[in-house]
């Protein structure tokens, strides 16, 4: 039963692993192209939006979607996690100390996350 | 510190002796002999935890038979903390029931609605695609499962998320593959160095001493800490004894002890010395041999 209902929480590198499953995915939105997005996770992702998608460049976003067969994400259900300061270094953290980004999205963390669910999957899914 | 603090509770073995060994305080090793006073234990009174969880873990959880706490890993479950995103919320008279989602699985949370309390109008209400953070307990009813809630709030930091599934892992972790070890060791190597007067070369030896427990089974683990941070005899601690304090049958503690040993025959005097030194319990005059030390170490575990 509950292996309908997870979602897996992935990144990019996981999608072919994925196909035609339900996915959970944190990234950040680089380009919003009319119905699709791109997601910066761990590498690029296309997200293919649906109507209530609201999201904005910059923003970090949680995605729960569908990976279709040429690893795009078709979009179920997104939820923005807020905007990422400003930044210009690949970390997005720009020299600032974890007092000043307390309210950004720490992809490290997530990423952590994402690591720990398929290394200890049997409290998170199942195959 | 605050790491210490949530680990003890799960516990009230090895953590406790640990945290009392460090500290060289008698609190937790008091509050140790007082429930050994009742043994058996008498239901789940005084030994209430809050366990992080993931939801599919929820609707894993075994329960024994009706009625009975529910299992987790194998460990009694009575408070949990999860969080979740809403997927459908459904107002009753008398409760409110949301369907969460952690991306592990989907659960029933019910929160029953105070008919006492004063109607405050100005508290927002969760709403769909929104986190929560619950506390609460399982609750069967008419084989089905919920979470009945204490307590609700808003998630407004999302690193609260991964936080919580991170520690639900280290949680889930802890009670599979026994406590930690690696970073606590060592501070524990410390600990001994302040303990035991005579004890530099148990001190020095026991780093090594800890990786080989490392691969020892979480019985044997438990076993090994117990004997490291009680006091004790020159004859050592008597099997029943370890039993006793540990919860465990006494074939358990015995299978402990014949990984000790195996652990030592394959190993090389460092360990010996080490278990020595940490058991404080071999005469050298009377054992200066290997195979003497091993049979003492033995003895160690078997009734006098």
């Amino acid at each position: 039963m509950a292996d309908n209902l997870s979602t897996p929480r992935i990144l990019a590198p996981h999608l072919d692993a994925f196909q035609n499953r339900t996915i959970r995915l944190i990234g950040r939105v680089t380009q919003l192209r009319g119905e699709t997005a791109t997601i910066d996770a761990q590498g690029t992702v296309t997200a293919i939006l649906n109507r209530d998608a609201h999201l904005s460049v910059g923003h970090a976003v949680e995605i729960v979607g569908k990976v279709q067969g040429d690893l795009s994400v078709r979009v179920l259900q997104s939820t923005d996690f807020g905007a990422e300061r400003e930044f210009d270094d690949e970390e997005g953290r720009n020299g600032r100390t974890n007092a000043d980004v307390d309210w950004d999205v720490d992809f490290a963390a997530a990423e952590a996350l994402v690591d720990a669910t398929h290394r200890y999957k049997e409290i998170f899914y199942s195959d | 510190m605050a790491n210490y603090g949530y680990q003890g509770a799960y516990s009230t073995t090895t953590y406790g002796n640990q945290n009392a060994a460090v500290e060289g305080g008698g609190f937790m090793n008091g509050s140790q002999s007082g429930s050994q006073d009742s043994p058996g234990g008498t239901k789940t009174y005084g030994k209430d935890t809050l366990r992080p969880v993931t939801i599919k873990q929820l609707i894993e959880a075994q329960q024994p038979h009706p009625d009975s706490e529910f299992k987790i890993d194998g460990a009694d479950v009575t408070q949990i903390t999860f969080v979740g995103q809403i997927n459908s919320i459904s107002s009753q008279a008398t409760n409110t029931t949301y369907k969460l989602d952690d991306g592990t699985g989907l659960i029933e949370v019910k929160q029953w609605i105070d008919a006492d309390a004063i109607a405050d109008s100005t508290k927002q209400l969760p709403k769909e695609g929104e986190y929560l953070r619950v506390w609460g307990r399982i609750k069967a009813f008419n084989n089905k499962r919920h979470i009945a809630v204490h307590v609700l709030r808003p998630i407004t930091n999302f690193n609260e998320i991964s936080c919580h599934l991170l520690e639900a892992t280290a949680v889930h972790l802890y009670f599979t593959r026994g406590p930690p070890t690696g970073g606590e060791v060592k501070a524990e190597g410390g600990g001994d160095g302040g303990m035991f007067v005579d004890s530099n070369g148990g001190a020095a030896g026991g780093t090594s001493n800890a990786s080989k427990v490392t691969k020892m089974s979480p019985i044997a683990r438990k076993v090994y800490e117990l004997l490291k941070s009680s006091t004790q005899s020159n004859e050592g601690l008597h099997v029943n004894v370890i039993a006793q304090q540990l919860h465990v049958p006494a074939n358990d503690v015995y299978k402990a002890g014949d990984e000790f040993v195996k652990e030592i025959v394959s190993a090389t005097t460092i360990t010996s010395k080490a278990y020595h030194g940490d058991l404080q319990t071999m005469s050298q005059k009377r054992v200066p041999q290997q195979s003497a030390k091993l049979f003492r170490g033995r003895e160690l575990v078997s009734p006098s």
